[in-house]
This record gives C-alpha cells, sequence and structure tokens, in this order.
C-alpha cells in the first residue's frame, strides 16, 4: 500500500519539474520573440519537449492511480509504459537539442517491471543510457561555461543538470534497488528547482 | 569607453543593443563619435542602424542649438530593450551560450 501511494508522489514531483520545463521554455520563446536569436529557439523548443514529456509522465501516473484505486485489479502496466516511453522520447529529443546547441557553440571553448509489476513504471536501459550519456554532456558543458565565469547563475545550471543527470543514474538502478526511485524523483525535482532559481535570479528587478 | 568582447559575428539586435548601451552609458544621450567608437561599427553601419533605431522609436534626434551638433536620445522603449535584453543575457550566460 505504500508502494501504491508513489503514484501520487510521482505525479506531485513530475507535474513540478515539468511546471519548470514549461516555464524556462516559456522564457526562452519570449526572448526569442524579442531578438531572433536561434540558440532561443532551440531553448525554447528541449524545454517545451522536455514539459510535455513530463507532464505526460504525470498524467500517466495520476490515471493509473486513479484506474487502481477504483478497479483494484486494473492492468495499467500498458498505461505506464507508453507514458515512460512518451517521457524517454522527449528526454532524448530534449536534450539532443541542448547538445545540438552547446556543439554549434563549441568554438568559444526493464528490469523494474519484474520487480514490482503494478507499482514502477519501465525505465528501458537503453533510453536510460542514451539520456545519461547526453546529459553528461550537457553537464559538463555547463561545467567549463561555470569554471569559465564563475558566477551564481551559471553555478545553478550545472547543479541543474548535474542533479538530473544523477536522477537519471538513479532511475537506471531502479531495477536493483526501489529506493532508487524516490531518490531520483527527488534528484530531478532539485535539478529543475535550480534551474527555475537562475530563471527567477535573471528576471528579477 | 568600452568595446564589444569579441570580433565575431553579431546579429542585429546585438548592434542594436551595443549602440544603444553605449548612449545608456552616456548617461542616455550621446553624439554619433561617442556612438561610433562605443559600438565599434563604421560610419556607413552606424547611420543604418540610427535610422533603423530611430524608425523603431529607441532613439530621437536632436541638435543642439548651441554648436549645432546632433545628439541621439534614448526613448523609454530603449530603456525597456535594454533591461530586457540583459536579461536575456544573463539568461543565455548562464547556459554558457552568448548572444
Amino acid at each position: 500500500m505504500v508502494l501504491f501511494r508513489l503514484f501520487g508522489f510521482d505525479a506531485i514531483m513530475v507535474f513540478i519539474s515539468s511546471f519548470i520545463a514549461f516555464a524556462i521554455g516559456y522564457y526562452a520563446g519570449k526572448a526569442f520573440r524579442m531578438t531572433s536569436e536561434k540558440l532561443l529557439l532551440y531553448l525554447n523548443l528541449s524545454f517545451s519537449i522536455l514539459g510535455v514529456g513530463l507532464l505526460t509522465d504525470g498524467l500517466t501516473a495520476v490515471y493509473a492511480y486513479l484506474a487502481l484505486t477504483s478497479k483494484p485489479h486494473f492492468n495499467v502496466g500498458l498505461i505506464l509504459v507508453v507514458g515512460n516511453w512518451i517521457l524517454s522520447i522527449a528526454e532524448i529529443v530534449a536534450f539532443s537539442l541542448l547538445v545540438y546547441v552547446y556543439v554549434k557553440q563549441a568554438s568559444w571553448t526493464v528490469g523494474s517491471f519484474a520487480l514490482t509489476p503494478l507499482i514502477f513504471k519501465t525505465y528501458n536501459p537503453l533510453t536510460e543510457m542514451i539520456i545519461i550519456f547526453l546529459l553528461g554532456y550537457i553537464s559538463l558543458q555547463a561545467l567549463t561555461n561555470y569554471s569559465s565565469r564563475k558566477e551564481a547563475n551559471s553555478m545553478l545550471v550545472f547543479i541543474g543538470f548535474i542533479l538530473i543527470l544523477l536522477s537519471h543514474i538513479f532511475f537506471f538502478l531502479t531495477s536493483t534497488w526501489i529506493g532508487s526511485y524516490i531518490i531520483a524523483h527527488f534528484l530531478q525535482l532539485l535539478g529543475f528547482l535550480s534551474l527555475l532559481v537562475m530563471l527567477l535570479r535573471v528576471n528579477r528587478k | 569607453m568600452s568595446f564589444p568582447k569579441s570580433s565575431k559575428y553579431r546579429s542585429k539586435v546585438r548592434i542594436y543593443f551595443d549602440i544603444l548601451e553605449v548612449i545608456w552609458r552616456e548617461g542616455g544621450k550621446a553624439r554619433p563619435t561617442k556612438i561610433l567608437y562605443g559600438a565599434n561599427l563604421s560610419y556607413d553601419r552606424l547611420q543604418k542602424y540610427i535610422s533603423q533605431l530611430k524608425e523603431k522609436g529607441f532613439i530621437v534626434e536632436f541638435k543642439d542649438e548651441s554648436d549645432g551638433i546632433v545628439w541621439y536620445e534614448l526613448t523609454d522603449k530603449a530603456y525597456n530593450f535594454l533591461e530586457e535584453f540583459r536579461k536575456i543575457q544573463k539568461f543565455m550566460d548562464a547556459f554558457g551560450f552568448s548572444i
């Protein structure tokens, strides 16, 4: 039953992260409309896609929670798999876009399903590996930027991406240790909160 | 006096910002020569951008009656643009991107 409640926990964490991703995407889009700078368009697309993926993931978690509440033996496996695939694809596309932007700017410098079939979502090892690789590259670029600038906003972006990277490593480990699922969600949320703090700092008077 | 940090390609909006920032640093109004050196532009390009900035309502031109020298003064729209652009610049800097 404790595990059953994780659907609510999962959905809340993911919805907050989704909101932050949309906020960053919205700001990048607003900045693009003002400057016509393509990099901002890529940032807008990247974080909007990430937001859609997270929102879909949260909605499937809510659906699964409601379905299991009304029909205890309802099989939500397929819904969760679809939701997770949408999130994985969205993350791969979003982080690939970010990697593309960093590369463009380079000149300046299954197991979980077996564990708890109805409670946890599947984390495809292949997609998680791709996401971890992409996030590793993005984090490295963010670290390089912070090393050269030594300013708080760059540090917040670096912390944000490194926490999201760590969260995916913990999602990857969900198949071997259930606790990593909760840690992963906290790390992901903290990562997005770090990006939100950066956005608020940038927009303060 | 400060020049843009790098000699790489500057977008049109970046040049607008550089020109407006030079005027802002001068206290909100500046003479063409100050802008020319401050924004690191050739005379022809400066004329082109000045006329675009006037059309867009970012600057107004006026003549000093005593010596006949032309000055350019920032409008409220320009102050808002500078504020927003600086925020965008901070946002881009945080990710390690330049605008």
